[in-house]
């Protein structure tokens, strides 16, 4: 272990001399304030406030990032070109030794400079109100919808019925003798899955859908609880609009005509745009005292002549602070440098100094877009899907994913509480995983390979 | 080195050095013919700001990959729900690509229209603060960048005419309330010579400045009060002085009042407010008053003598960007489809005018005032002689068939003759109803005014029930007691006449002597009905409501008179038995 922390003290020795590093750092110094100032957003503070947290992250992810891939690959590529490594191996150190003492380097920089950075971003959110003079509406107003970590709540489809059905479906054609020839069991199958997955969603003229959730204890009833949500229609009306009737509490009182309520029910009228997502507020004192709350949306036939299908319908609800939360995103980002940090020094192992910050960055950027080249595949025709599933799909899975629910910047935008599970989970496949296999084929190259060049 | 490489060398660099004076010298003239072939996309700003100038040269190569990145930012974030970030997104995308009028349309386009709509109708704060950033980007920056793109000036009449002066969002007559307000406090009386003034007043501070007595009053409105000092920020800060006093200080305002009724405060007041509109509304007051000139109404009959437009309302901004449009932008000799599409605002500006040019903003102690549209039936002559104008500009140009124009303009004079004659204005009508039997030579129109008018009411009232009829009479009884509560006496009388007509009509048509079965109640009653409709109506503010009681109280106490007596029979026939046949 103390030869290992010895590399690790060397490793940040180098990593802070190296001019990447200064000019990350004084960009970051300079730059973090200045954003404050001048990001304006939609003009309101909670815009403001938004558009700084995300930008401010944002920068701050990809300036570490790069500086790490930087550090990662130079550390051992620039030891083995200057051939200071043999200062180093000649000791009784073993190689996967130097390999982790590196590693342990890179983090401890990338720890200490995001915590720095972090810490600024956050003195930051907190001064721009106070800068702002910002009146006490808008103020409340960020209070309950920056400052805080909302519990998002689904209800998602029961899969089981479903697919029930769907089986039930294709068992009637086929008694009848009705079944496409063209197609194949599977397809029809998941055709019909299909079509049940929108009649389930869907909500016609005088329907309802109610999405039911439980066990929910709010930090504090006196809070709010919003809903968002955004219409789909069948038929688009003429104005783009629809009237939406909601009721959002213990609809068990209602559904079961119990005498007297024991918590209040909220009833929410609206007309609003089709395919936009929409929020409405309620008080967190319409959750039953047993945890349940329900969510009833009524297309009334008397203002819609459409089929609406309300869409990611959430229910966002307190559950935390926004500090915790941030603390949270952070460490998310910290995720991808140590992921980019085993990266560079795995591959820094077996390739120059160029090539290995190519591969390197190329793999960051190909993990910002992850999300968008996985989705983009499912549009694929059937035989290359097929391909795609025993080949580029795994390889895809061995890539990280910066982007979508692996983006911290969209849990502090909408103030979404970014669980402590879900972090855990990005870590134990990310970092023990990933990262840990990168390593280890690192450590394997490295042990194997020559060191010294014999030159005649 | 030896001396045949040096040689070598020097020669080399000789030659490139003759190589590149010689392709210099060819720069100019591949420039011109690259702009006269039109392959230049992005011409070079001049007199843009060096930032702007920077943003758009500095990137090179990789400024389209950057804007890819901003663009598909700004549809995610959108597709999320998320408008944090879209003005901002809107200003980096155009200061990339500031010659791209195609940018600025959508954007605009995008915040005033997608975004606004996205917040919740109970905070029209912030969707017209949406509204106004679409309209801003527009009207300050894109117009600026790019002033031969008559698209941009079209999107942005639209705004005006569509967006604040339609009624298609829940919000719309905040956002009316708000322009009118806003002009309200910068036009003045909106006479003919108030626009002179404003055009004949000096465009820099330093002009007004170098008249003496303006002079005396600018130095001690400076010694008055610190916030006068700065020069670029003065104008800003006298209009505020005028409009919110408690901002500045007691001292400043005693000057203000020292310099009362004074020639010196008129002018500046007239210089301040002109240079308002020129550079925050970027209103260019020679534009407006050459606009009321030849758009404005002329109730007097003479095309000479013409009222300025009422610049509170949405669709007068927007025949100015459209006028604007065609003065700058128009291409003369061709007539495209977004010069027509542009044409097209000024034709419905004049329409929307006439069919609903009156706002007013009802003022109510302690709250918003409420505003309330109404035609404007001044501008008949005016919105009538671009009809017929267009009608002949649509055979003349294009040699096409008028038909559709004809027909609707021959709809809107039968409208207009029964609009002006509801209201009383007799002669008016006649004169209208002359025209349109002499445009429109047809059957139809063989009887004298009056018989007309009273068919059209009896194939109105044709078929409909009692029920229908008696509301018909309620509701323009209803809109006269409005009229009067907004003291517009005139149209109350009018309207009240007409609803007589139209009882009296019914009457003789429908009247069942023997059984009364069809009979209307007694116009008096039916009277007193309305007043009670009105004064429940919650439509009108409570405010509103309760002048109008006060003002029939004092000033007409014989028709409170009638409606207390109507009240008590009111409530004594509810009280009696229902009597049998």
């Amino acid at each position: 272990m103390h030869s290992v922390w010895a590399v690790a003290r060397n490793t940040i020795a180098q990593a802070v001399r190296m001019k990447v590093a200064v000019i990350v750092i004084i960009m970051l110094v300079i730059l973090l304030p200045l954003m404050s100032v001048i990001m304006v957003g939609d003009g309101t503070l909670h815009g403001k406030l938004q558009t700084f947290i995300s930008y401010g992250l944002s920068l701050t992810s990809l300036l570490l990032c790069l500086l790490t891939i930087a550090v990662a690959t130079y550390t051992l590529t620039g030891d083995l070109k200057t051939n200071q490594i043999h200062l180093v191996v000649t000791k009784p150190i073993r190689r996967f030794q130097i390999l982790c003492g590196k590693l342990l380097g890179v983090v401890i920089l990338d720890v200490f400079l995001l915590a720095a950075f972090a810490s600024v971003i956050y003195v930051l959110t907190l001064l721009i109100p106070k800068l702002a003079k910002a009146g006490s509406a808008e103020l409340e107003q960020v209070k309950r919808e920056f400052f805080t970590a909302r519990l998002s709540l689904t209800a998602g489809l029961d899969e089981e019925k479903i697919n029930a059905l769907a089986t039930q479906a294709y068992e009637k054609l086929e008694r009848s003798r009705q079944l496409p020839e063209t197609m194949t069991k599977d397809q029809i199958l998941s055709e019909l899955r299909g079509q049940e997955r929108l009649r389930a969603r869907a909500v016609e003229p005088g329907a309802r859908r109610v999405w039911e959730f439980e066990n929910i204890a709010p930090a504090d009833p006196n809070e709010s609880l919003f809903v968002r949500y955004k219409y789909e229609v069948s038929v688009e009306p003429p104005d783009y609009r629809v009237h939406g009737s909601w009721l959002v509490g213990d609809y068990r009182q209602i559904r079961y005509g119990m005498g007297d309520w024991e918590s209040p029910v909220a009833r929410i009228e609206r007309t609003e745009l089709i395919r936009q997502f929409h929020e409405f507020e309620v008080s967190a004192g319409v959750i039953a005292p047993d945890g349940y709350l329900a969510v009833v949306f009524f297309n009334n036939p008397y203002l819609n002549q459409t089929t609406i299908i309300p869409e990611e319908v959430q229910a966002l609800l307190k559950t935390g602070s926004f500090t915790a939360n941030y603390i949270r995103a952070v460490l998310l980002i910290l995720v991808r440098l140590i992921f980019l940090a085993a990266l560079g020094i795995s591959v820094s192992t077996w390739l120059s100094f160029p090539v290995a910050i190519f591969i390197c960055t190329m793999f960051f950027f190909i993990g910002t877009v992850n999300g968008f080249i996985v989705e983009s595949f499912s549009y694929l025709g059937q035989v290359i899907h097929i391909i795609y599933s025993l080949t580029i799909r795994p390889v895809l899975w061995f890539l990280p994913r910066f982007d979508g629910e692996f983006n911290p910047t969209q849990f502090m935008v909408s103030a979404k509480l970014l669980s402590w599970l879900f972090l855990v989970k990005v870590y134990a496949v990310t970092v023990f995983i990933k990262s840990v296999l990168l390593l280890l084929f690192g450590m394997w190259i490295f042990n194997n390979r020559e060191i010294a060049k014999i030159s005649a | 080195m030896r001396w045949r490489n040096i040689i070598i060398c020097l020669a080399c660099v000789v030659g490139a050095a003759l190589l590149l004076t010689a392709a210099s010298t060819r720069l100019d003239s591949i420039s011109s013919a690259r702009q006269e072939m039109g392959l230049v996309i992005n011409e070079p700003l001049e007199n843009a700001p060096p930032s702007l100038a920077f943003a758009t040269v500095a990137m090179g190569a990789f400024r389209g990959l950057v804007v890819d990145i901003l663009w598909i930012r700004a549809d995610k974030l959108k597709e999320q729900g998320q408008f944090f970030d879209a003005k901002q997104l809107a200003e980096w995308i155009t200061i990339l690509q500031p010659r791209f009028a195609g940018v600025w349309d959508f954007h605009a386009w995008n915040m005033a229209y997608n975004i606004s709509v996205a917040i919740p109708a109970t905070r029209w704060q912030e969707r017209w603060r949406w509204v106004r950033n679409g309209y801003e980007l527009l009207r300050d920056k894109g117009i600026e960048m790019n002033p031969h793109s008559i698209i941009l000036y079209r999107s942005l009449a639209w705004i005006f005419q569509h967006k604040i002066g339609g009624v298609t969002d829940d919000c719309h007559k905040h956002y009316k309330r708000e322009l009118a307000l806003a002009m309200r406090s910068l036009l003045g009386p909106q006479t003919n010579e108030y626009f002179q003034a404003l055009t004949a007043t000096g465009k820099n501070f330093s002009d007004v400045a170098a008249d003496p007595a303006v002079g005396e009053f600018i130095k001690a409105l400076k010694s008055a009060d610190e916030a006068f000092e700065d020069d670029d920020e003065f104008v800003g800060n006298y209009l505020s002085l005028r409009q919110t006093p408690k901002k500045f200080s007691q001292v400043a305002f005693d000057v203000i009042d020292r310099f009362r009724g004074s020639e010196a405060l008129v002018k500046f007041d007239i210089f301040a407010k002109a240079y308002r509109l020129r550079n925050t509304w970027k209103l260019d007051c020679d534009l407006m008053h050459r606009l009321n000139r030849k758009y404005g109404p002329f109730p007097s009959g003479d095309p000479n003598d013409r009222l300025p437009l009422n610049w509170e309302h949405p669709d007068t901004h927007a025949m100015y960007w459209a006028e604007k449009g065609f003065v700058i932008a128009g291409e003369k000799e061709e007539y495209s489809i977004d010069e027509k599409n542009t044409d097209r605002i000024i034709a419905h500006g004049l329409q929307n005018l006439y069919r609903r040019g009156k706002v007013i903003v009802y003022p109510i102690p302690g709250e918003l005032p409420s505003v309330f549209v109404r035609p404007d039936l001044r501008m008949f002559d005016v919105y009538n002689e671009d009809c017929i104008k267009r009608i002949e500009k649509y055979e003349a140009f294009e040699h096409g068939n008028p038909k559709g124009l004809s027909d609707g303009h021959r709809n809107m004079l039968k409208n207009s003759v029964l609009s002006f004659y509801q209201v009383g204005q007799t002669k008016k009508a006649g004169e209208i109803y002359n025209e349109l039997r002499k445009r429109y030579p047809r059957d139809e129109f063989k009887d004298d005014m009056h018989t007309w008018a009273r068919k059209r009411i009896l194939s109105e009232i044709k078929g409909i029930t009692i029920k229908d009829a008696t509301e018909l009479i309620v509701l323009s009884l209803r809109d006269a007691y409005f009229s009067y509560a907004v003291h517009e006496d005139d149209e109350a009388f009018g309207k009240e006449q007409w609803a007589k007509e139209v009882f009296m009509i019914y009457q003789t048509k429908y009247s069942d002597e023997e059984w009364r079965r069809l009979d209307l109640p007694d116009f008096e009653m039916l009277r007193f009905v309305a007043f009670l409709d009105f004064l429940r109506d919650r439509f009108y503010p409570e405010h509103l409501r309760n002048a109008l009681l006060a003002r029939i109280k004092v000033e007409r106490p014989d028709l409170f008179e009638k409606l207390q007596k109507q009240k008590d029979l009111f409530i004594q026939k509810s009280q009696s038995p229902a009597q049998t046949p």
